[in-house]
């Protein structure tokens, strides 16, 4: 286990906390809750933030802090499209920006895991008393979940998740193909 | 490391809402559709070239080994370079029972640097083979 400072790791992968910002601040938008600041990165903890109104429903919440999950996966999946096949099965490259894109890509999908924060706002969203309860329960082991694979990073959960995303999908086609 | 969003307080009443992304944002994602743009046209041969290699290694495994020849060699067309295709290939007309394929193929890794399991693994063959041709010679 290789400890590196947060830091480092936030600025060697900056693209993905920027996404990750980035997605908040879509998700709100999306939802019409205002956004009074946004840090798209700093060298800092936390590395970003966006700062927004309360959101009327605990839906919205959960949405807004889930939003890194879906929109950082999906780019960094598709960011990698391109290269990853070429690099992981035959170990080479034609061109310098496979790598930069598998590095964008990798980057990018491994900042889609919610942080501990993130986590925080959406349990907060649930102890309200508006919503039906089940609902509300069906979200625990979602935040659950999130406070796990945040502490997780610490064994390179992030990054194994961030590779793995980025790399299932074309190995998933090459096998329907082949 | 940790990434926030938070709730304003109640002085949010007096705070400007920000509704656009700045430049210097949309400038990463520009470059970023960028490179992507100018490598996807790329991406049809090396997806092809993935499932080229998919096919040798299932015909490997089903013992298909003539079509598994056959693959190797149209990827090492494109991958005349790659180590572990022409041990793959080496190792396939081994099993096939082509030994002098497999050497001519083998002896092509000569002066390349292999990791030590894969190494044993061609010095094994190499022998295995010999020794049947001895055999043979010996049987005649």
């Amino acid at each position: 286990m290789t400890l590196i400072p947060g830091f480092l790791i936030s600025l060697i992968t900056f693209p993905g906390v920027i996404i990750h910002e980035l997605a908040h601040f879509l998700f709100c938008r999306i939802l019409g809750i205002p956004v009074y600041a946004v840090c798209y990165f700093r060298l800092g903890n936390p590395a970003g933030y966006v700062i927004h109104a309360k959101p009327a429903r605990w839906d919205h919440q959960i949405l807004i802090g889930c939003g890194p999950f879906f929109i950082n996966s999906v780019l960094g999946a598709i960011l990698v499209f391109p290269s990853v096949l070429r690099v992981l099965e035959f170990g080479n490259s034609e061109s310098a920006i496979d790598l930069i894109l598998i590095w964008l890509g990798v980057s990018v999908a491994m900042h889609a895991i919610p942080s501990t924060g993130d986590a925080e706002s959406m349990w907060s969203a649930i102890k309200t008393n508006q919503g039906f309860w089940l609902a509300k329960l069906a979200m625990v082991p979602v935040i659950m979940s999130i406070y796990i694979l945040s502490l997780g990073s610490i064994i390179w959960l992030d990054l194994i998740y961030g590779v793995w995303a980025c790399a299932f999908l074309p190995h998933v086609l090459v096998s329907v193909f082949a | 490391m940790e990434n926030n969003h938070e709730n304003a307080t109640d002085e949010s009443a007096v705070l400007n809402e920000i509704t656009s992304i700045p430049i210097w944002v949309k400038g990463i994602l520009v470059v970023g559709l960028i490179l992507f743009l100018i490598r996807m046209p790329y991406f049809r041969q090396s997806f092809s070239d993935a499932v080229v290699k998919s096919k040798a290694e299932t015909a490997v495994k089903t013992g298909k080994h003539l079509d598994a020849i056959l693959h190797y060699k149209k990827l090492l067309i494109r991958y005349p370079e790659d180590k572990k295709m022409i041990q793959a290939l080496g190792t396939t007309y081994y099993h096939a029972g082509q030994y002098d394929e497999a050497i001519n193929t083998f002896s092509s890794l000569t002066d390349v640097m292999l990791d030590k399991e894969d190494a044993e693994a061609i010095d094994g063959m190499i022998k295995d083979i010999f020794a049947k041709m001895a055999d043979r010679i010996n049987n005649k």
